[in-house]
């Protein structure tokens, strides 16, 4: 286990590193440079003195390599820059808001967890059931769906069919808690619901796969009640993929939290970079994109540390 | 096992009469025929996607052949007309019409789509190969390029991509490639991979055929069927993030009628016109529908290798 930890630990720290040049190479892209950007926004008129000046303070005159460098030691430290649009610390913004975000996402890939898996094992144990065919059916049309189209849709349903609408934006979870649960509820069904179909179809997969295992003939044979055989040895080893994919969607779910809290209204960090689009505040583009694909390198380190830890195959492979 | 008799004192198996039966060439159209027979789904799905490419072109090239100009706000005299003869689809909230702008619609989808998956895999397939079979320190350093582009969201990375490059069409274009890359450089990789390991290349190194030689036809033809299959996935999900894009007023200007941005109109009015927001949703997702279909379908009859994927 150490052995492996230590090769994926290895791999980790280039990645974290390239991300950050990536990062900072797209945010390059800017045609001109972010003062240039700034100054001729709405084709206002400029001075060359101005532009000198400007570039002065945002630090863009200086080498590319001293920027970078810059850049990345004030990430280490939590300073993610200083705002164009209002002036003050990124981080100030982005702090209120990135626990917002993350509670849609653990809530929208609990409720797929909690929907899919026996949806996926009671399909995989009656082929071709009724109940098979419907969450085929599901998963398939789950995987075509817009992120953005299951959000209209789930709030269609509910205005036409109960004529009703939860209220939108965000209560605070500490201060009102049924409500933020009330509020969170149905956008992160819908966040969720691809990954529902998807994480569906791998249980379906996976549990095929093993019922066909000899394990499963010889703990019948032996007597064990089918349901036992089914969650003691059949669930138990799908549960490993299943765990896998889960945590990969979890990086995925961090994309599709932009649409929903755009339809919803919610005050995350899909809104904020939206905005900040919207703004053209790069320095906050640039954090929001360096901290969701950072946190997207540790949550798949941490998958495939405990998968490792959780099968002994994978580390000796 | 079952066998049959074939008069002369042979036996052969039902595995062997299918292979007996499958020697002869097939021409394309029977090609087509025997894929629409095995695949009813795949067929009917490559007809949808087919049709929507022809109604992008057709009025593109003819725009009068629409019901109405898209983009004419006296179309209908009523706004928010409810669907009803001569107003199919409804009208939006400016009065126009709610088909013709679906129609026109495709056209961004199609045009976005099908130039970022035709230039992105392809362009994908050839640095996978090249990956691959140079191997080593080259090979190394692309993969981590490839792992580090693969920790961003696909939306997130569009987003900061049109947000440096500016909103436009090519330009949704540039951050689908720069998103579609590193996926496509994988699989394809993946694939030659093992290819290079296989005898026929192996072979032909050892009667000295030159590196560039064995890629192109050896390795090439090898992963074509990868490729067509990589590159009818992606592009559902091309589609997919180009009207996210649209829907979030970053992509295409707002003046084009992109089914992306109907939509965002289509939610804020979604208690007054049920339509407008349900309309273009049913477009995108019957579209990349029978896209995904279509995928499942080549890549159970190109390349069963990429089952399960």
């Amino acid at each position: 286990m150490r052995q492996y930890a230590v090769k994926r630990i290895g791999l980790f720290i280039p990645t974290v590193l390239l991300v950050t040049v990536i990062v900072f190479v797209v945010m390059r892209l800017i045609p001109g440079d972010p003062a240039l950007a700034i100054l001729s926004a709405d084709d206002a008129a400029y001075t060359e003195e101005e532009l000198q000046l400007l570039r002065a303070e945002l630090g863009t005159d200086r080498p590319i390599v001293v920027q970078y460098v810059d850049w990345v030691t004030g990430l280490v430290r939590g300073d993610f820059g200083t705002s164009f649009w209002w002036g003050g610390p990124v981080m100030e913004r982005l702090g209120e808001r990135i626990p917002v975000t993350i509670e849609l996402a653990i809530l929208g890939i609990g409720l797929a967890v909690v929907c899919a898996v026996p949806l996926g094992v009671l399909s995989a144990i009656k082929p071709d059931s009724p109940i098979d065919y419907l969450s085929r059916v599901f998963t398939l049309v789950g995987i075509s769906i817009p992120t953005f189209f299951s959000g209209i849709l789930i709030t269609l349903l509910l205005i036409r069919a109960f004529g009703w609408l939860p209220p939108l934006g965000y209560a605070d979870i500490w201060e009102d808690p049924w409500a933020n649960v009330k509020q969170l509820m149905l956008p992160a069904l819908a966040l969720g619901f691809y990954d529902m179909a998807f994480i569906a179809r791998v249980t379906r997969s996976s549990m095929m796969e093993i019922l066909r295992e000899d394990y499963m003939r010889t703990a019948r044979a032996k007597g064990l009640a089918e349901r036992l055989v089914l969650s003691r040895h059949g669930l138990k080893n799908a549960v490993l993929p299943i765990l896998t994919i889960s945590g990969w969607q979890f990086g995925r779910l961090f994309g599709g939290t932009v649409v929903i809290e755009k339809i919803f209204l919610i005050p995350g960090v899909g809104q904020l970079l939206i905005d900040a689009v919207y703004q053209r505040d790069f320095p906050t583009i640039q954090a929001v994109i360096v901290i969701v694909a950072l946190s997207i390198v540790v949550i798949n380190l941490l998958v495939d540390l405990l998968y490792g830890w959780l099968d002994p195959r994978i580390r000796y492979a | 096992m079952t066998t049959t008799n074939t008069g002369q004192g042979i036996t052969i198996s039902d595995a062997e009469a299918q292979l007996l039966e499958m020697r002869p060439r097939q021409t394309q159209v029977q090609k087509i025929v025997a894929f629409s027979r095995s695949k009813p789904i795949g067929a009917v799905s490559a007809v949808i996607i087919l049709l929507t490419i022809l109604a992008a072109a057709v009025s593109y090239a003819i725009p009068g052949i629409l019901p109405h100009d898209p983009l004419d706000i006296r179309a209908h005299e009523e706004k928010y007309l409810p669907p009803q003869p001569g107003a199919w689809l409804g009208s939006d909230h400016l009065g126009r019409d709610e088909l013709s702008r679906i129609i026109a619609g495709s056209q961004i989808s199609i045009y976005v789509g099908l130039l970022s998956v035709g230039i992105g895999v392809t362009l994908g397939a050839l640095i996978g190969i090249l990956s691959a079979y140079i191997g080593g320190k080259v090979d190394l350093v692309i993969q981590r390029i490839v792992d580090a582009m693969m920790a961003f969201p696909p939306i997130i990375l569009a987003l900061a991509l049109v947000a440096v490059l500016g909103g436009s069409a090519n330009n949704v274009i540039i951050a689908l490639l720069v998103i579609l890359l590193p996926g496509t450089i994988r699989v394809i990789r993946s694939q030659v991979l093992s290819i290079k390991e296989l005898d026929y290349t192996l072979a032909a190194t050892a009667i000295g055929a030159g590196s560039i030689r064995i890629m192109l036809r050896h390795i090439l033809p090898n992963v074509v069927a990868s490729y067509i299959v990589l590159g009818t996935i992606t592009l559902g999900f091309a589609i997919i993030i180009e009207a996210s894009l649209s829907f979030l007023g970053v992509g295409v200007p707002p003046d084009v009628p992109t089914w992306g941005g109907m939509l965002t109109r289509g939610t804020e009015e979604i208690r007054v016109a049920w339509w407008l927001a349900v309309f273009p949703g049913i477009a995108i997702s019957v579209v990349v529908f029978a896209i995904n279909f279509l995928g499942d379908a080549l890549r159970d009859t190109l390349d069963p290798r990429l089952r399960g994927r």
